[in-house]
């Protein structure tokens, strides 16, 4: 073999390891570039090794090709000088016959030896220089700025940043939270489970760096809490299914209305000093509440025996008695078995009435027992479901503070929809069965006769809840209680508390203002 | 040791032999090389040129410088046969007795001018090719061969229609090349009116004889060709048959008919050749663009789309050659 020719091969083998390692180092660099750049920049972290192994395959997937493209052959070379050099298919010729020992062969062969020698030596010129470096350069425009530029490049705006660390405060504000559940007066199994979900919650966010996972398990735990606190609702079913029925469905809305007696002053919920003052006048506002419902519903069975009054008592009988065949809940409940009392006592009364046996004025003190007896077991059951409820909110809104979470992200509590849906009923409610007397139509205000207690269907905003109700049920559902409350807990003479007694119960139809009786 | 001393004397010897040439030829390069191929090929020429462009004075010279016998022959619509081959004749021999004795025709030379082939009937071109073919006589049973080196420069006419008997294809592709002799340039004009007002003689001296030419013969075949050039010379060939898969645009546009397997080997003969006139000892790829022109102008036959176009043979030619190009190379 000639020796030019084979000088020339190791050249050329020399150059396809060199332009192989260097298309494997540059598209090493250029692939880990882009990869650390686009990471840094959606803010992900990943461990080192994945570079090095991004940066291993890349290189092996860019040089390996390279080298085995350029890798001399004998035929590859001696076509590539051929034309290179213009030289007539001599080089090829000589790898061809270079076994034939013809004296033609070795003419040739001895021929194109001579000219190989005589090649002139490649000058490099600068184009090709300028070209080689082109892809060098751009792989380390790629990889430079993408090593240096800083890990938290992408600054927290809340609008694409997920780096967090939780704050003391947080931590601090959180364990004050739970010993505050645990100090509450929630049924035990609640209280367990509520500590127990915020307990996890204190854990997670001590130790995770994602503000998404944050949200995550701050939401999580108000449905873990929100759950718990549910299994004490029995008002939510059991409401629901009064409200089914045209003749109970003033006892659902008086069972709803009271449900939510703890918002006095529409106040957000989010301190437990807050709660404790609630709770502290809670049952005196429950029963404020249903006081005047009761007393509305008892006034629809002033009538006489020749007026209906059996009639009326066995339709609210049946009423109550088919909604509370359909509740599926807990029959031990006191709710429940307030409802299911007052109906058993509705029914003794309704036989005795058939009987006719009574005057009505008995029967209207057995009357009076039996919805006494219903405010008893109401007031005593809906408080302690309306302490459960403001105590979920409670800890609702003071995650919500405590995190900073949108306002919009807040979730509901799990009954606000059954609870809207009785309350949707609200001052159209009927304790007599008679639809007829609708003179609250004409938007004058104030009241009238008939069912409609209020006799108005003027509109109002309700600040605790932030929707728009019928005035009348704001009436005398938050300002009567706001009320209350002022004139239990404040400082005020007696004539004006007498006063502003007075002006409500003039309002809510409990004294008739000719004769200022009730 | 003898053979690679004649290996590397060849060109100089080719040199040698068109010095001499141009001493009576003015100009005719590329004709002078084409017919120097032919003839160490073992091949035959047809020349096409008007009258007066040296074609005589080219097998004449070539004949003196070659040392090898030349003879003439015109061809006219009443030449016949034996006009050419020869034949028999009755003789008066010694004692009175008759004997047939074969007269040799002209084609009994080394060296024959078959001027204006075309004008002969096809009795007496085919005459005319089956020795060219064979190098031989038979005539009346009896085989006369003929001397090597044998060589037969065909000319035709272009510009007489008239009275003319054109050669079928299949006669033509027995010519190794078609050269077009073209009418001499102002410079080269003045050149021969120059030599020829001095004088009319022919100058050119023997350098080679026809041993030497037999021998160049065997020394070129032994000329290696790598297979991609050989392959790049047979893709050409066919590349030409429109009716074949290989065939390219332009052999399916503009070509009726593709040229024979003897192109092939016309073309390979030729550019082993070729590469040892010019000290080369191999075939290129050069080689053989250069030598097909004047294997194949003769061997295709254009369509009415190339007369359309207003593409001659060359043209066609000169695009299959670019096309096999892209493809092979």
């Amino acid at each position: 073999m000639s020796e030019s020719f084979k000088k020339i091969k190791r050249k050329q083998l020399l150059k396809a390891f060199a332009f192989g390692g260097a298309a494997g180092v540059c598209c090493a660099l250029l692939a880990v570039g882009i990869v650390l750049l686009s990471l840094k920049l959606s803010g992900v972290q990943i461990h080192f090794a994945y570079y090095i192994l991004i940066g291993a395959v890349s290189a092996a997937g860019a040089g390996v090709p390279v080298f085995l493209a350029l890798r001399p052959s004998d035929k590859k070379t001696a076509k590539r000088l051929d034309e290179e050099f213009a030289l007539n298919e001599k080089v090829q010729t000589m790898i061809a016959y270079r076994d034939s020992q013809t004296d033609m062969a070795r003419l040739q062969r001895e021929d194109a030896e001579r000219r190989l020698s005589e090649l002139p030596k490649r000058k490099i010129g600068w184009e090709k220089i300028v070209r080689c470096c082109i892809a060098p350069v751009a792989a380390l425009a790629v990889f430079i700025p993408a090593v240096a530029l800083p890990s938290d490049f992408i600054p927290a705006d809340g609008n694409g940043n997920d780096d967090y660390a939780v704050s003391q405060y947080q931590l601090l504000s959180l364990k004050q939270l739970i010993g505050e559940v645990k100090k509450s007066s929630m049924r035990e199994g609640v209280k367990t489970s509520a500590a127990q979900s915020l307990q996890t919650l204190y854990d997670e966010v001590s130790q995770t760096d994602s503000k998404a996972y944050m949200h995550t398990v701050v939401t999580n735990t108000v449905s873990a809490v929100n759950t718990a606190v549910g299994t004490v609702y029995t008002y939510a079913e059991i409401s629901s299914q009064l409200n089914k029925q045209e003749k109970s469905k003033a006892l659902a809305q008086m069972t709803a209305e009271a449900i939510t007696a703890y918002r006095v002053g529409g106040l957000s919920i989010s301190s437990y000093d807050r709660v404790e003052q609630i709770a502290a006048q809670l049952e005196s506002t429950v029963g404020a509440r249903l006081e005047h419902r009761i007393t509305a519903l008892r006034g629809a069975f002033a009538l006489s025996q020749a007026e209906g009054l059996g009639e009326a008592v066995s339709a609210h009988v049946r009423a109550i008695q088919t909604a509370l065949a359909l509740y599926t809940g807990n029959t031990e409940d006191a709710l429940y078995l307030s409802y299911s009392a007052f109906a058993e006592t509705l029914s003794g009364l309704s036989g005795m009435i058939a009987g006719g046996a009574y005057k009505d004025e008995l029967l209207q003190q057995r009357l009076d027992g039996a919805f006494e007896t219903l405010k008893r077991g109401m007031t005593s059951a809906i408080t302690e479901q309306a302490y459960h409820r403001m105590m979920n909110e409670f800890v609702r809104n003071r995650l919500w503070e405590i995190f900073e979470m949108p306002q919009q992200d807040l979730p509901p509590l799990s009954d606000d929809e059954d609870l809207r849906e009785v309350q949707g009923g609200s001052g159209n409610g009927s304790g007599s069965g008679d639809s007829e007397n609708e003179d609250d139509n004409n938007g004058s205000g104030g009241y009238g006769d008939g069912d409609d207690l209020f006799g108005s269907n003027d509109k109002i905003f309700d600040p605790a809840t932030g929707e728009i109700v019928d005035y009348g049920g704001l009436l005398q559902s938050e300002y009567y209680a706001k009320m209350k409350d002022l004139l239990n807990n404040g400082d005020l003479p007696d004539d004006l508390k007498q006063a502003i007694q007075t002006y409500f119960d003039l309002l809510l139809g409990k004294k008739n203002p000719q004769s200022g009786e009730n | 040791m003898e053979n690679m001393e004649r290996v590397k004397n060849f060109s100089q010897s080719i040199e040698k032999i068109k010095e001499e040439i141009h001493k009576d030829v003015v100009g005719q390069e590329e004709i002078i090389d084409h017919v120097i191929t032919a003839i160490i090929a073992g091949g035959n020429v047809l020349l096409e040129g008007v009258p007066g462009v040296g074609k005589t004075r080219l097998v004449r010279s070539l004949g003196r410088t070659l040392s090898l016998p030349f003879s003439r022959i015109q061809f006219t619509p009443d030449l016949m046969p034996s006009d050419v081959t020869g034949t028999n004749v009755i003789e008066k021999g010694e004692g009175g007795k008759m004997n047939s004795v074969f007269r040799r025709g002209p084609i009994f030379a080394n060296l024959v001018l078959a001027d204006e082939i075309n004008r002969a009937t096809p009795k007496t071109q085919s005459a005319m090719l089956e020795v060219m073919q064979e190098h031989k006589v038979t005539v009346s049973n009896q085989a006369y061969v003929l001397e090597e080196p044998f060589f037969v420069l065909a000319t035709e006419n272009p510009i007489e229609q008239d009275g003319t008997y054109p050669l079928p294809e299949a006669q033509m592709d027995r010519f190794m090349f078609k050269l077009i002799m073209k009418f001499p340039g102002v410079e080269e004009l003045v050149d021969i009116v120059n030599m020829t007002q001095i004088t009319m003689d022919e100058n050119a001296t023997p350098v080679v004889d026809g041993k030497t030419i037999l021998e160049m013969r065997e020394l070129a075949k032994g000329v290696p060709v790598i297979d991609e050039v050989l392959f790049y010379a047979v893709n050409l060939i066919s590349a030409s048959h429109p009716e074949l898969e290989k065939a390219t645009a332009t052999a399916k546009k503009y070509i009726k008919y593709g040229a024979s397997p003897r192109a092939a080997q016309a073309l390979v003969s030729c550019a082993k050749v070729r590469a040892l006139m010019r000290g080369n000892y191999n075939v290129s790829y050069e080689d053989v663009d250069a030598l097909a022109p004047a294997v194949l102008r003769h061997r295709i036959k254009i369509n009415y789309a190339a007369v359309n176009d207003r593409l001659n043979a060359d043209d066609v030619i000169a695009l299959l050659i670019e096309e096999n190009k892209k493809l092979t190379k």
